[in-house]
């Protein structure tokens, strides 16, 4: 459906944030784009229906090149929706206005033909009772979804999503997701850019994993998750799956990281019973653990498959000697919580660039509550 | 309109009250009794140089006409005011307690211009016509009529012409008995004699009414081929125009209030006003706004404010539609130009520019004045309203726009039904604004001859002598008109939104 | 984390609110250090809004245990949440404690 070759995007102050960009997407597909952020994932959907213009390549949409002269943009526009990270809901309209605007004044439909189907579509949303309010009186949550009925009205052949859950307060990812979940079930074609792993393997047939400038890897959900094959790819799919925290002094900032595992706990829906445990976790075990000894790096790790969550701590051989030692005398109730918390310790060296490293891994048991 | 009520109720009490009678009364007997003392004389006359050179030490207040000067000694800004012998017999008549000294300031005679250069014929016909009327008594009777009887004074009717070119005459109304407005006409000494000589050459006449400031001026730029206020003749003067021969001795005379002058005694003038503070507004009613039709006069002035005010904000917009488009422009030559036009009209004075416009651009044009004030405030709207769309326009989120394009609309499109409903509701509270303040910007359009609202008040206090009362109506009706226009953009306001 | 003490029925109630960590216990412990010394004294903490505690703050409650012990006081735990109770099952200390 739609082919890219070679496409090349240049900011007027001299930023190169596509260098060649090549893939095809066919119909029914639904592809999402993930990668590091200030790679040109936004930049590259946004090309896709020229809101930027490409500084060089091809797009072609079903035989038409979209960047020859004598194409009509806003005509191959309409085949293409876009759902935008802020709703972009036209603020002086109604939610029933937002949704009849297109097809009344682009598709040349009655202005009741146009609420019908707006009606439709705003049941498949969730939305009907609120076809009359203004966007202002509506939620993110349902801003969102509404964009996502308004993009509907135009009978699109292809969604693209710029992040469209970027913007909203957790709580409301949900709603947006199913709405998007539900589409892909029927069929849509789809480009998703997003930050929600969890949602872009359950729903994508394909991956494109961007960095520098190009589509670094492509592949099935399971080859990107679970098998990249490039070392950027593995590098930033590891990091997405944990949460990572670097402790360099005693006085580390404790809410920073318990903060950030909490945030990592919402994303991957773990009750706030494990988030709880995996604080007061990390909290003990940095209490035992001198921590000017050197750099102490820490990573929650989370499962998806068997649902283990496990503490690993990278540090400098020293430390775990004194850990061992006999005469260290660690902190009997914070051992106690620690122990109490886990169902295992596995503690081994790692060789490391920058020389042996010890490696504590906490495996957090699982049959509390 | 029940506090508008309230307000001009204080207000007319306020001046009812009156001022307190001093304790110490200072006499005048002549100039140099007031030496150090605020003395008002006519902006531009050519006693003013005579007043600053003699008497340096004399505090001068410029004012632009007679009634204006009365009105000062009376309200006491001023201890004396120097004018013409004729003006001051006129104005004691009707604003009491005003004096003139013995000693006249100056005697001098006065002329009637005529544009300089080579070309002196139509002033030879008018010297010839002068001797004429001044040797078969016409001259005489007429004198006599409107120098000593101005207040009973008619013009008589005076067939003109009504094919030929037309003679273009300037005047300044405020000049009675030469030159003023009664029932709503031109009458006057100096209107009779040129309306006679225009019927005896068979020539139609185009009068224009200015300020005094501004009349000479108006011959030296070509505007104007004859130019009659009360003009006396100066060597200054001379080399700017061409004087005929003097058409009228003048004896300019230094007046102050009856208080100071010599033989002054307490009660000996009767200054008990016994009348009521009901009769007085009646009283002021019908001499302002029903006596000689006046209230015609002012319904014309209102409608020429209105229609002024209206045009200038309908071209002024869309000028302003397309300075704005051109400062959002994608080229630089054209931002450039509108960036450059916005900032000059938004530093130049309105009245300078209105001047510069009638006097300068539209000079030696038939372009009337009305047309030259509704461009002049056109321009000025326009540098206004272009910055106000464009911080409107820039307030709407980049966002409503690629949404508009993303949807399938053309840029110009999304513009129309997208940004710019949101632009309109963002921008009409500052408009509103700006067209108000344009409504009361127009009242400056006096100053080119074009008897609007305020020009009208002008011409009213100079023949009524009351300087409250048309002031106080100006002021309500200049009030009503904004309100009015306010009204209907609320209107298309609710109806857009 | 918030501790109010207050005095009621001849009790001394330490009610603690929101997180108490590494952080907030020394704060605590300088709160209750004070008036834990009061001969037949009953200290009463009282946990309601507690949401969270860890081992800093479960040892500033054993110090205030032994030194109202001491002195022929009494104390008593109350409001527990499940959580914090867990916390405190787990080192074995909730049967030295009068919980409530």
């Amino acid at each position: 459906m739609i082919q890219i070759s070679h496409l090349r995007k240049t900011y007027d102050n001299g930023l190169e944030v596509l260098r060649d960009v090549n893939a095809t997407i066919g119909r029914g597909e639904v592809i999402s784009i993930i990668g590091p952020s200030g790679t040109g994932k936004s930049t590259f959907l946004r090309c896709l229906n020229l809101l930027e213009s490409p500084t060089g390549g091809s797009i072609i949409v079903d035989g038409q090149d979209l960047l020859s002269k004598q194409t009509d943009v806003p005509r191959l526009r309409r085949k293409m929706g876009m759902v935008f990270q802020s709703f972009n809901l036209f603020n002086h309209l109604s939610v029933m206005d937002n949704l009849c605007i297109g097809p009344v004044k682009l598709l040349g439909k009655s202005r009741k033909q146009a609420e019908a189907r707006a009606m439709e579509l705003l049941e498949m949303v969730g939305l009907a009772e609120k076809a009359h309010a203004m966007p202002s009186q509506l939620s993110g949550g349902q801003k969102q979804r509404v964009a996502i009925a308004r993009c509907l009205t135009m009978n699109p052949e292809i969604i693209l999503f710029d992040e469209p859950t970027s913007a909203l307060d957790p709580t409301m990812v949900s709603e947006v997701l199913g709405v998007i979940r539900t589409l892909a079930k029927q069929g849509m074609t789809m480009v998703i850019v997003t930050h929600e792993m969890h949602f872009a393997r359950e729903v994508s047939t394909r991956i494109f994993y961007m960095d520098q400038g190009v589509v670094y890897e492509e592949g099935t959900p399971e080859q990107i998750f679970d098998h990249p094959q490039h070392e950027r790819t593995r590098v930033f799919i590891n990091r997405i799956r944990n949460y990572h925290y670097v402790i360099r002094s005693p006085r580390y900032d404790l809410y920073q990281l318990q903060g950030g595992m909490a945030l990592f706990c919402t994303r991957y829906y773990l009750s706030e019973h494990i988030q709880h445990q995996v604080q007061l976790l990390a909290e003990e075990v940095l209490q035992v653990i001198p921590l000017d000894k050197g750099e102490v790096d820490l990573a929650l790790r989370y499962s998806e498959e068997c649902h283990t969550i496990s503490l690993e701590l990278l540090m400098p051989p020293g430390i775990v000697t004194v850990w061992k030692s006999p005469q260290f005398a660690p902190d009997a109730l914070s051992l106690s919580i620690i122990q109490g918390l886990c169902d295992n310790i596995i503690e081994s060296v790692d060789d490391t660039p920058e020389g042996p490293r010890v490696r504590l891994i906490f495996n957090l048991k699982q049959n509390e509550q | 309109m029940k506090n508008i009520g309230k307000i001009l109720l204080l207000l007319c009490l306020l001046t009812a009250c009156g001022t307190k009678e001093d304790e110490h009364l200072s006499v005048y007997r002549n100039m140099d009794d007031l030496n150090g003392k605020k003395v008002a004389i006519l902006t531009g006359c050519f006693q003013e140089e005579i007043l600053e050179k003699q008497y340096p030490e004399v505090e001068v207040l410029r004012i632009d006409n007679a009634a204006d000067m009365v009105q000062a000694l009376v309200t006491k800004r001023c201890e004396a005011i120097v004018l013409d012998d004729y003006m001051v017999n006129y104005h004691s008549h009707s604003a009491k307690g005003i004096v003139p000294l013995e000693e006249p300031f100056v005697v001098a005679e006065m002329g009637v211009c005529f544009a300089k250069g080579p070309d002196t014929q139509l002033l030879d016909m008018f010297n010839a016509f002068l001797r004429q009327i001044k040797a078969d008594g016409t001259y005489d009777e007429m004198y006599d009529r409107w120098m000593y009887h101005a207040h009973e004074a008619e013009m008589p009717h005076i067939p003109l012409s009504t094919d030929g070119k037309p003679l273009r005459v300037a005047t300044c109304s405020t000049a009675p008995p030469l030159d003023f407005v009664k029932n709503g006409k031109l009458v006057g000494l100096e209107v009779e004699i040129i309306t006679r000589f225009a019927s005896s050459i068979g020539r139609p006449i185009i009068w224009s009414d200015m300020n005094f400031s501004s009349i000479i001026p108006a011959i030296v730029r070509g505007t104007h081929d004859i130019v009659v206020a009360g003009i006396n003749i100066t060597p200054q003067r001379q080399e700017s125009v061409n004087f005929s021969d003097p058409h009228i001795l003048c004896h300019t005379l230094v007046a102050v209030r009856q208080e100071n002058a010599v033989g002054y005694a307490l009660g000996a003038i009767d200054r008990v006003d016994a009348t009521s503070f009901y009769d007085k507004v009646k009283d002021s009613i019908q001499r302002n706004i029903i006596d000689e039709d006046r209230y015609l006069m002012i319904w014309g002035g209102l409608k020429l404010t209105a229609m002024i005010a209206l045009l200038a904000c309908l071209f002024g917009t869309l000028f302003g539609g397309v300075i704005c488009w051109m400062r959002m422009s994608r080229h630089t030559p054209l931002r450039r130009v509108a960036s450059f036009y916005i900032n000059l009209m938004r530093g130049t004075p309105v009245l300078v520019l209105l001047m510069i416009m009638f006097y300068v651009v539209f000079a030696g044009t038939s372009v009337d004045a009305v047309v030259v004030s509704i461009i002049t405030f056109s321009m000025n709207f326009s540098a206004y309203v272009s910055e106000m769309f464009r911080s409107s326009i820039r307030s709407i989120d980049k966002g409503q726009t690629e949404a508009g394009i993303a949807l399938g609309f053309t840029p110009a499109r999304t513009f129309i039904h997208i940004v710019m409903p949101q632009a309109f509701k963002h921008v009409l509270p500052v408009y509103k604004g700006e067209l108000i303040s344009l409504v009361k910007m127009t009242s400056v359009v006096g100053y080119i001859a074009v008897q609007d609202l305020t020009k009208v008040s002008d011409i009213i206090r100079s023949r009524t002598f009351d300087a409250l009362f048309p002031l106080i109506m100006v002021a309500i009706l200049y009030f009503i008109l904004s309100w009015i226009f306010a009204a209907i953009l609320d209107f298309i306001g609710k109806k857009v939104g | 984390m918030e501790v109010n003490i207050l005095e009621q029925n001849n009790e001394k109630i330490v009610a603690i609110k929101g997180r108490m960590d590494t952080i907030t216990s020394t704060d605590l412990e300088v709160k209750v250090s004070k008036v834990w010394a009061e001969p037949g004294i009953t200290l009463v903490f009282d946990c309601t809004g507690l949401e969270y505690i860890s081992s800093s703050g479960l040892r500033v409650i054993l110090s205030a245990q032994k030194q109202v012990s001491a002195h022929g006081g009494k104390m008593i735990v109350r409001h527990l949440s499940p959580e914090v109770y867990n916390v405190i099952e787990l080192t074995g200390f909730a049967k030295i404690l009068t919980i409530e």
